[in-house]
C-alpha cells in the first residue's frame, strides 16, 4: 500500500467521496488516484455496494439510541427484550384486525424525505432587475444553508410576486416538507407537477406522495407514486419499490 | 487497435463510467463518454501528444470531465439558473438507482457477507457509509471509545472484504 492509499484509508476518503463530504477538488485529486489504483477503485466499488444493502437492510429502530449513551448496552438488551415483548404483544393485537404491526413503521419510512434536493447557489440571469428572482436568489442561499425556517418566507414573497415561477414553488413545497409542515407544503406541490411542461414534474410527484405520507393519507400518496413510475425517470425504481411496501401493508388475513 | 491500445480500454473504462456515472446519473451516456474519452486518449497516444507515461491518468480525467462539461451545457442550456457546472455531482450518490445497477453483481456478494458480520459492527458502517458519520461521532452516538469504533471498523472492513473477494472468486467475477 502506498503512501496515496494510506492516506485514503486514514482519512476516511472513500466515506466521504461515496456521502459527497469531499471539496470537488478533493473528490478529483481522489477520482484521478482511482485511474492509477486498481486497488482503491475495487475498495471503493464494494464499499459503495454495502453502502446499498446496508440502507435497503436496515429497518430503523423506533427508539432512538440515546439511552445506549446514557445506560449502556446492559439497558440496551433489556430495552430491546422488552421492544421484543411489545412488539410480540401488538402484532397479536394487530393481527386480529387485519394490518401488519410494522404498518407505522413503514408509513414513517416511506414519509421520510432522505436528503431534501440539493440547491447549490448560482448567478442568476436578470436576477437584479426582477424583484422575485432576487428573492428566490435571496430564499435559496438559506436553503441551501439548511434554513428552512428563514427560506420560506423569501419565497413567498417570491412567489407572491410571481406565482408562475416554477422552481420558487418547487423550493417552498419542500421546505415546508421539511419544517414538516405537509399542509403548507402540498398546494405548491401540487401547483409544481400540473404545469406541464416542467422538469420538477418527477421530483414534485415523489415528494407530494412523502407530503401525503406525512398526513397519513395513503390513497393519495399511493396516487403519486403511480404518476412517478408513469414519468419512468430516476425516481421511478425508489417509487416502485415505496408501492410493493405499500401493498405489503394491505395485509388481510384468511 | 493494438494490445496496448486494448488494454488501456480495461484499465480505465470502469472508472469513467463510475465518475460519469455520478455527474451525469444516466448510463448510456455514461457509457458514451468513457467511450469518447478512450478514443480521445488512444488518439493522443498515436499522435504522440503524451510524453511521460505518468500524466495519463491526468490526461484521460480531463478529457472525461471535459465531455461531461459539454453534456452538462446542453442539459442546462435552457434552464433560467446558470448551473453551477458540477451540482450534480453532490446529489446523492450511493442509493441512486443508476448506482444500483451498476454495481448489482457486487452487491449480491456484499449483500451475503454483511450478514455475517455483528450487528454492532454492521451498525458502525451503516453510520460510517450510509450517514456520512466519522469515527467520532459513530464513538459518541454509540457511547463507545473512538479506539473501540476505529478498531471495529477496521476488522469489520477487513472481514467484509475477505469474504467479499472469497465470493467473488468463486463466482469468477
Amino acid at each position: 500500500m502506498d503512501a496515496a492509499c494510506k492516506k485514503v484509508d486514514d482519512e476516511e476518503i472513500i466515506e466521504r467521496y461515496l456521502t459527497g463530504r469531499l471539496s470537488l477538488e478533493e473528490a478529483e485529486a481522489f477520482e484521478q488516484h482511482l485511474l492509477e489504483c486498481q486497488r482503491c477503485f475495487s475498495e471503493l466499488q464494494w464499499r459503495h455496494a454495502a453502502a446499498i444493502e446496508l440502507e435497503s437492510q436496515t429497518v430503523r429502530p423506533a427508539v432512538s439510541s440515546r439511552p445506549l449513551r446514557r445506560y449502556g448496552w446492559r439497558f440496551a438488551t433489556a430495552a430491546a427484550a422488552g421492544m421484543l415483548l411489545l412488539a410480540a404483544l401488538f402484532s397479536y393485537v394487530f393481527l386480529f384486525r387485519g394490518v401488519k404491526p410494522d404498518s407505522e413503521a413503514v408509513i414513517d419510512q416511506l414519509a421520510s424525505l432522505g436528503q431534501p434536493p440539493l440547491y447549490l447557489p448560482s448567478t442568476i440571469r436578470g436576477a437584479k432587475s426582477q424583484p422575485a428572482l432576487e428573492l428566490f436568489a435571496k430564499g435559496m442561499r438559506e436553503y441551501a444553508n439548511q434554513k428552512y425556517q428563514d427560506a420560506v418566507p423569501l419565497l413567498e414573497s417570491a412567489a407572491r410576486l410571481d406565482p408562475d415561477h416554477l422552481p420558487t414553488a418547487f423550493y417552498l413545497g419542500i421546505s415546508y416538507l421539511i419544517l414538516d409542515q405537509p399542509d403548507a407544503g402540498i398546494p405548491w406541490l401540487v401547483k409544481v407537477v400540473r404545469a406541464d411542461p416542467n422538469p420538477y414534474a418527477e421530483e414534485g410527484h415523489w415528494f407530494l406522495s412523502k407530503a401525503y405520507f406525512k398526513k397519513g393519507n395513503l390513497d393519495e400518496a399511493r396516487r403519486e407514486l403511480e404518476a412517478v413510475v408513469k414519468l419512468e425517470g430516476s425516481y421511478a425504481p425508489p417509487a416502485q419499490n415505496a408501492l410493493e411496501r405499500m401493498k405489503a401493508l394491505r395485509h388481510v388475513p384468511e | 487497435m493494438s494490445d496496448d491500445e486494448s488494454s488501456l480500454g480495461e484499465r480505465f473504462r470502469p472508472q469513467i463510467v463510475y465518475f460519469a456515472l455520478r455527474r451525469l446519473r444516466d448510463r448510456t451516456l455514461a457509457e458514451e463518454v468513457a467511450q469518447e474519452t478512450l478514443v480521445a486518449v488512444i488518439r493522443a497516444l498515436r499522435e504522440n501528444r503524451l510524453r511521460d507515461d505518468s500524466k495519463l491518468p491526468a490526461f484521460v480525467f480531463a478529457v472525461a470531465k471535459n465531455l461531461v462539461h459539454q453534456i452538462y451545457r446542453k442539459r442546462y442550456q435552457e434552464a433560467e439558473a446558470l448551473p453551477d457546472l458540477e451540482m450534480d455531482f453532490f446529489k446523492p450518490w450511493i442509493s441512486d438507482p443508476e448506482a444500483g445497477l451498476l454495481l448489482e453483481e457486487q452487491r449480491k456478494e456484499v449483500g451475503r457477507a454483511l450478514g455475517r458480520l455483528r450487528p454492532i459492527e454492521r451498525e458502525i458502517l451503516r453510520l460510517s457509509f450510509e450517514e456520512g458519520k466519522t469515527g467520532v461521532d459513530i464513538a459518541q452516538e454509540l457511547g463507545m471509545g473512538q479506539a473501540a469504533v476505529r478498531k471495529r471498523k477496521s476488522r469489520a472492513l477487513a472481514r467484509l472484504r475477505k469474504i467479499y473477494i472469497k465470493m467473488s472468486q468463486k463466482t469468477g467475477l
